[in-house]
């Protein structure tokens, strides 16, 4: 109970610390107008294109890739963000293992994650008509919930490869526009040439935005529970992949005293 | 000062920025990377469509996203940056006047928007290679060079407006898909609802990408006309907020002292 208490608390304070210096006009601008701006954009786009007044698919698909936001914003940057703070060796130096140290933090942004794919699908629902059943609502959050655990896995391994940089900005931002132009949100994957598609394959929220999509034109998830499985042994092995790399650091800078150098 | 005086000072912050700002991780993903990724998203997008609409819409659209991206990103930002540094105090009381220090900052940064807009347009020719139309070359060159000319404006206001108003950094992470809807870069601005088109046309960008794609379509001399001093105008409405406001700027500096104060 108290290893439960202690992460909540540990979650709780290091999105404080996140957004504790934001105002709350400058929260809401971050978290709910930007994410609204964007997805309206690109649904405008496909509107326009594909000629279509039911815009689900790309409400569906520019609402899951909102998750980006929390997994490389959030996670993504928070070993960089302590690094800066020069924070990063006391939380190695600390008797608790790193895990217990970094793992609330992204279950935390997987969290706000749903929440930001929420506040997309609502603004389709004001903006362009977007209606989603109660039936529908319950598979739905648990995709989605899978898609930003799924996120945050790859947020976690682009943060730890980001020590390796001295500015993680360039990484950051290209590993969300990955998501927005190779999880098949604004155009099907199929256009894609044959390497990128693989790519895609092995990008989390590709499965979870077809899933939805599916799920929306009346298809049970208990089919198609392949895709859910695949979606979480993505976010899965993206988060191990990263906190590999994040303890080979770990290590390697301890030997060289290297940690906080950039 | 005399006139001489105004270009060289002009002339080395725009030298100097040019050099500065590219050493920033954000604004090398803004003129090197985004580019290729909001073409390559539109070209997705637009692939199946006319020649014209590709044209207009993918080669020419996605340059001025990126154009307006790296406007986003720093000019917009950069007296926030200064004030960030401590040195806008510095800038201020030089004595080349502070107007033509920021003015030379944004025409470096607009430097590197044209470059990113060449990117873009590259990219998008040799990935999608589809043909490009041009009906009115003549045409084509004025308005990108008043569209340049306009951004200068536009960027130059926004500095000015941002001095004062403090919120760069929250804006600048909010206006860039609000301007790409509202300006019709990748789609026309008729298909918005009528109540939000008035807006528009107070926006320069929305002109210049009707004079560019008069320029791509061809049309009647008249329409030619009416939006090439349309964009004048718009522009030189900016001009005279510019000017507005860096003297507001230079009064409140000297009476509540807090140039440097966030």
């Amino acid at each position: 109970m108290d290893l439960f208490k202690r992460a909540i608390r540990k979650a709780v304070v290091s999105y404080k610390g996140l957004f504790g210096m934001y105002s709350l006009k400058a929260y809401i601008m971050v978290e709910i107008i930007g994410p609204v701006f964007q997805l309206s954009f690109f649904t405008l786009v496909a509107g326009y294109v594909y000629k279509t007044d039911d815009l689900s698919p790309w409400i569906i698909g520019n609402a899951m890739v909102l998750t980006y936001m929390n997994a490389f914003f959030g996670v993504g940057a928070q070993f960089v963000q302590e690094r800066f703070m020069g924070t990063l060796k006391l939380l190695i130096a600390v008797p608790s293992n790193s895990l217990g140290i970094f793992l609330p933090r992204v279950i935390v942004h997987t969290l706000d994650g749903v929440i930001s794919v929420l506040i997309g699908l609502m603004a389709g629902m004001i903006f362009f008509g977007f209606k989603l059943s109660i039936v529908q609502l319950i598979p739905f959050l648990i995709v989605i919930l899978v898609a930003s655990f799924s996120a945050m896995g790859l947020g976690l391994l682009i943060g730890s490869l980001g020590l390796l940089t001295r500015d993680v900005n360039m990484l950051l931002n290209l590993a969300s526009m990955a998501l927005l132009s190779l999880t098949g949100a604004n155009f099907e994957i199929e256009r894609l040439p044959i390497f990128l598609q693989g790519v895609s394959n092995l990008l989390p929220l590709t499965r979870s935005i077809t899933l939805c999509r599916l799920i929306y034109s009346g298809a049970n998830i208990t089919n198609h529970m392949d895709l859910l499985f695949g979606e979480f042994l993505i976010g899965l092995s993206l988060s191990l992949a990263g906190f590999a790399v994040f303890k080979t650091l770990e290590r390697v800078a301890r030997v060289k005293g290297t940690l906080d150098l950039y | 000062m005399q006139f001489k005086d105004i270009l060289q000072v002009v002339l080395s912050s725009c030298k100097n920025q040019f050099y500065m700002s590219i050493g920033r991780a954000t604004f090398q993903f803004c003129v090197l990377a985004q580019p290729i990724v909001y073409g390559f998203i539109l070209g997705m997008m637009y692939l199946d469509q006319s020649n014209e609409a590709f044209t207009i819409y993918v080669l020419m659209g996605s340059g001025i996203v990126s154009f307006w991206s790296s406007i986003c990103f720093s000019s917009a930002s950069d007296i926030n940056r200064e004030r960030f540094y401590g040195t806008l105090e510095n800038i201020f009381v030089a004595p080349g006047r502070f107007e033509w220090i920021i003015l030379g900052k944004v025409i470096g940064n607009t430097i590197w928007g044209v470059i990113s807009m060449m990117i873009s347009a590259c990219f998008v020719l040799i990935f999608f290679n589809k043909s490009i139309v041009v009906s009115n070359i003549g045409l084509l060159i004025i308005g990108l060079i008043l569209m340049v000319v306009s951004f200068v404006a536009i960027a130059f206001m926004l500095a000015g407006l941002f001095t004062l108003s403090r919120s760069a950094r929250v804006l600048m992470n909010c206006m860039e898909h609000p301007i790409y809807i509202l300006c019709g870069v990748v789609f026309p601005v008729e298909i918005l609802p009528g109540f939000i088109q008035p807006i528009s046309y107070i926006l320069s960008p929305t002109w210049a990408v009707k004079v560019l794609r008069l320029a791509v379509v061809g049309g009647p001399l008249n329409d030619v006309r009416y939006y090439l001093i349309g964009l004048v105008s718009v522009t030189v409405i900016y001009i005279v907020i510019s000017a507005l406001s860096f003297k507001l700027i230079d009064k409140r500096a000297r009476v509540n002292a807090t140039l440097g104060v966030y």
